[in-house]
């Protein structure tokens, strides 16, 4: 009696990952991306301060440096307190008080958040009361610098995700009829697509922008900017769909399903979708970028989220004063983690269609 | 002897794997040799690295490839650009492919008499609508101002070898030249080897796996499989009675 | 080849229209409150209300007003900008033209880099210089153009090399005619650099793949064949092919380019028809939002047509098909 042979199961996924597995910057991008998704979904917990909590007298405070010995002493990690002096131009000058020390604990009790509806307050550190611990250092109103990162990246990676979620519904709608049908159908379609193509995106961004209501607040703004984003965005992946379902409908297994006598809809969903799949995330992966690229521009001139809330954007906003710059380059960092993510995502994208790449041309 | 070629060996350079092994034959002026094998048989691979258009993961190991006298195998490049063209010409398979879509075909033509004529541009312009008209080609005036995709496959493969011919080289490398062409237009094509080979003395080196063209076109012909020659011999002779066993193989695959 | 061309631009006729139709769809959500706001507003005369009113015909039904919007389009009057207080028209015309310098610059710059980094990256694969190439490349394409601009800017201010931004110097005018292009020039330099490294990062990379697709063509091997020098089989044999789909995507890139151009001008000051149009849309004022935003659009659309010529210039296919 024979046993049935059994197949390693060749997944599309299996295989894309085998393909990260051998390239290290990809897999590197793939780490770095999770972490920074990971770190917005936990922000309240992971920032030891609420986006919200300000002191002015930490007004541009540098970065608070993270002690180990006191006078030689070992005393476990802790922060020195800090007072604030001007000198004769009227700058600030920043001087740690060595007499008074405030340890950094872990788990401690910080300002209030919700999370999936339940309301928590452990931090995963944070320094007592009268001491602050600004990692990366505060802003104009004494915010944590770190704190408004983690909670920025929560708007700035959302975001593209929504975006692009919205986009691509839009799109898979237009391209796998377009694609599917051919013709005048397709022709009509594409045109639309070419128009939508067309407009210059960031004008078109700030004319939708001055039609919005000014009386929205910020989480309406929020939605309206997605919305807006994903009314530009679709266009490009329909187009990319479109493509693909085209070449895919003179393929057999789609001439057998209409054989069988499958309507036009189940033939679409069932056979032609699936296939547009791994073409599509790559797709996806590579447009993510220009919505994140798109809020942070608008937020930086302030047409996008709006303070007291952060996003990336606007956390960058406070750079746009040189003589800022030259006193707090820490302000910068925003924009750099908006390249990182970037860079991760234009990374894990093209690593995607290399590997997609070759074996087409094999299936052909 | 025009050319000669003794014990050349062909590998792949990073693996060693051997494509053509220690292959001989010779070809002499106004002949024409065929060389036929099924795909992976290492004729193509043989006739490129005369002219040396080999793929540059490929290298020659061994051997010489004698030419009007010189050793082609020990060659640097700048030689061999010298040889291309103007000796030695290749026609190739597929002539959409084989021509450069963007530039006419006229050209393309003249290209080869710029770098390998001392004719002055006038000579030129008179010259190449000659050539189209030697392949066979009506209203060369106007064929020679169109775009590759723009003519027929039947004369985009005349126009192929008009451009070899152009230099007047004394052999051509035919690279299955009829193998994308319908029936009657590669009787037509094999017509026309045959005029070139009387009227410009030519030789033709040609490569194809199908012994119908072997038996009306060639005068000698070789039997590759595995990257060497099994057989070598006059055409009627090796076709009539093939001596390899491989020979009678190929015969009986394409019911020959 | 001339057909084509008409008929390019036929087709960009009615392109235009759509986004004049569209443009006045957008505007209609927020003019009827607009004229309420004016009225409220001492600085505005009365006159100039009305005016604009008889002259958009705003008491008429939409298709009337539509109409009118279009004819007047034609007239090239913009409507008026309550915020500069003079017609539109006089204040579009120096910015359109200061963004298309700004554009164009960066479009050369791009093109200039992009296209030799591409070739040099192609012949050399997988060597050294390929990969510190490549690896750039993702560094550029990441690199937003605004936080580049601001790190220019910061550059800039510590060492002098270059102006804080603006377009020209205070002593502009005093300058011989040598020195006023050397001063635009300079002043130049930040925003086409942040706005050409990620074009470069990215059509860098396209190059390098068509020119690596290309060389692999049977009419790359038949050029060697043909005893052609090197030289002239990568430069002109295979950049040639290699060029076209450049070609075909310059009209996006000059999109892109318009698109980053808003938001760097903003950034560095450039007085184009970006920041106009964030005045614009800081204040309100319509009329030059929406003049903005069809100028915009109609930079693109004759853009893309001028790619279109192009690529029908240089690939005979889509001439003659």
């Amino acid at each position: 009696m024979n046993k049935p042979i059994k197949h390693k199961s060749r997944s599309p996924l299996g295989s894309a990952f085998n393909a990260f597995k051998r390239n290290k910057l990809a897999m590197a991008a793939l780490v770095v991306l999770s972490a920074l998704y990971l770190s917005a979904i936990f922000a309240d917990f992971l920032a030891p301060y609420s986006f919200k909590n300000e002191d002015r007298a930490y007004s541009y405070a540098p970065p608070t440096p993270v002690h180990f010995l006191h006078e030689g002493k070992w005393r476990g990690p802790f922060v020195y307190g800090i007072t604030i002096h001007f000198d004769q131009f009227h700058r600030r000058i920043y001087q740690t008080e060595k007499n008074q020390m405030y340890p950094v604990k872990f788990f401690v009790e910080g300002d209030e958040y919700r999370f999936l509806g339940i309301s928590f307050s452990r931090h995963l550190f944070g320094v007592p009361e009268g001491g602050r611990i600004l990692f990366l250092g505060a802003d104009s109103r004494g915010r944590d610098l770190f704190s408004r990162l983690l909670y920025g990246g929560r708007v700035s990676l959302s975001i593209g995700l929504l975006g692009v979620a919205i986009s691509y519904s839009i799109g898979l709608l237009v391209g796998g009829i377009a694609g599917f049908y051919g013709g005048k159908v397709d022709e009509i379609l594409m045109r639309v697509c070419e128009m939508f193509m067309m407009i210059p995106g960031f004008y078109l961004l700030l004319a939708l922008r001055a039609v919005v209501p000014a009386d929205f607040n910020s989480v309406q703004v929020y939605f309206a900017i997605i919305l807006i984003l994903s009314f530009i965005g679709w266009a490009g992946l329909a187009r990319i769909i479109r493509g693909m379902c085209l070449s895919l409908r003179e393929r057999e297994f789609v001439l057998a399903a209409r054989a069988m006598g499958l309507s036009d809809g189940a033939v679409i969903v069932k056979h032609i979708l699936p296939h547009t799949l791994s073409y599509s995330i790559v797709a996806v992966m590579l447009s993510i970028p220009g919505y994140i690229l798109a809020e942070s521009g608008l937020s930086l001139i302030g047409l996008g989220i709006q303070d007291p809330y952060a996003s990336w954007g606007n956390l960058l906003a406070e750079a746009m004063s040189i003589v800022q710059i030259r006193f707090a380059p820490w302000i910068l960092l925003p924009g750099l983690f908006i390249l990182v993510t970037v860079m991760c995502f234009n990374i894990i994208g093209d690593t995607l269609r290399d590997h997609l790449d070759p074996r087409l041309s094999k299936e052909k | 002897m025009l050319l000669n070629v003794k014990n050349l060996t062909v590998k792949v350079a990073r693996t060693g794997q051997i494509l053509v092994n220690q292959v001989n034959f010779d070809l002499n002026a106004k002949e024409v040799v065929a060389i036929v094998g099924g795909s992976g048989s290492g004729k193509t691979t043989t006739a490129m690295s005369i002219v040396r258009l080999l793929d540059p993961s490929l290298e020659i190991t061994g051997g010489s490839i004698s030419f009007n006298g010189n050793n082609l195998a020990a060659f640097n490049n700048q030689q061999m650009r010298h040889i291309r063209g103007r000796d030695i010409a290749v026609v190739f398979q597929e002539p959409l492919y084989a021509f450069n879509p963007v530039f006419t075909i006229g050209y393309q033509i003249n290209e080869v008499l710029v770098y390998h004529t001392d004719l002055s541009r006038r000579q030129r312009q008179t010259r190449i609508p000659e050539l189209l008209d030697i392949v066979g080609i009506s209203d060369p005036q106007r064929v020679k101002n169109h775009y590759p995709h723009q003519l027929s496959g039947g004369m985009r493969q005349r126009a192929m070898i008009a451009q070899a011919i152009a230099a007047d080289p004394r052999l051509i490398i035919a690279d299955e030249p009829t193998s994308s062409l319908d029936v009657t237009l590669q009787a037509r094509i094999i017509e026309l080897f045959q005029k070139l080979k009387e009227e410009l003395s030519l030789s033709i080196l040609l490569i194809t796996h199908d012994l119908g063209v072997v038996g009306h076109l060639s005068d000698r012909v070789a039997v590759m499989t595995g990257g060497g020659i099994v057989e070598f011999g006059p055409a009627a002779q090796v076709l009539k009675t093939p001596k390899a066993e491989y020979t009678l193989e190929l015969m009986e695959a394409l019911k020959f | 080849m001339f057909t084509y061309a008409i008929r390019r631009i036929l087709i960009a006729i009615p392109m235009i229209l759509i986004m004049a139709l569209f443009t006045f769809l957008l505007m209609q959500k927020t003019t009827g409150n607009f004229y309420d706001l004016l009225r409220m507003d001492p600085h505005i005369s009365a006159e100039y209300i009305h005016k604009y009113e008889q002259l958009y015909k705003l008491d008429q039904p939409l298709l009337v007003q539509y109409f009118e919007w279009v004819k007047n389009l034609f007239h090239l009057e913009f409507g008026y900008s309550f915020y500069y207080n003079i017609p539109v028209v006089n204040v579009i015309g120096g910015r359109l033209w200061n963004t298309f310098i700004l554009s164009f610059s960066s479009l050369i710059v791009t093109w200039g880099l992009a296209i030799p980094f591409g070739i040099w990256a192609a012949l050399r694969r997988n060597k050294a210089v390929d990969r510190v190439i490549q690896f750039c490349s993702y560094l550029a394409l990441s690199t937003p153009s605004f936080f580049l601009a601001m790190l220019l800017l910061y550059f800039a201010s510590r060492t002098g090399l270059f102006p804080l931004g603006g377009m020209h110097s205070a002593h502009y005018e005093e300058l011989s005619w040598f020195g006023r292009r050397w001063d635009l020039l300079k002043h130049l330099a930040i925003p086409v650099i942040a706005l050409s490294v990620a074009s470069v990062g990215s059509l860098q990379r396209i190059m390098r793949g068509n020119m690596l697709e290309i060389l692999h063509q049977q009419y790359v091997t038949t050029a060697r064949a043909k005893g052609l020098p090197e030289s002239k089989v990568i430069y002109r044999h295979a950049l040639r092919n290699a060029i076209n789909p450049l070609i075909t995507l310059l009209g996006y890139e000059f999109s892109a380019l318009l698109s980053g151009a808003a938001l760097v001008e903003i950034i560095v000051s450039w007085p184009g028809l970006g920041t106009l149009m964030l005045t614009a849309v800081r204040s309100k004022d319509i009329y030059l939002v929406m003049a903005s935003f069809m100028m915009g659009g109609i930079l693109f659309i004759i853009g893309n047509l001028f790619a279109d010529i192009l690529l029908a210039r240089f690939d005979p296919r889509i001439r003659y098909e």
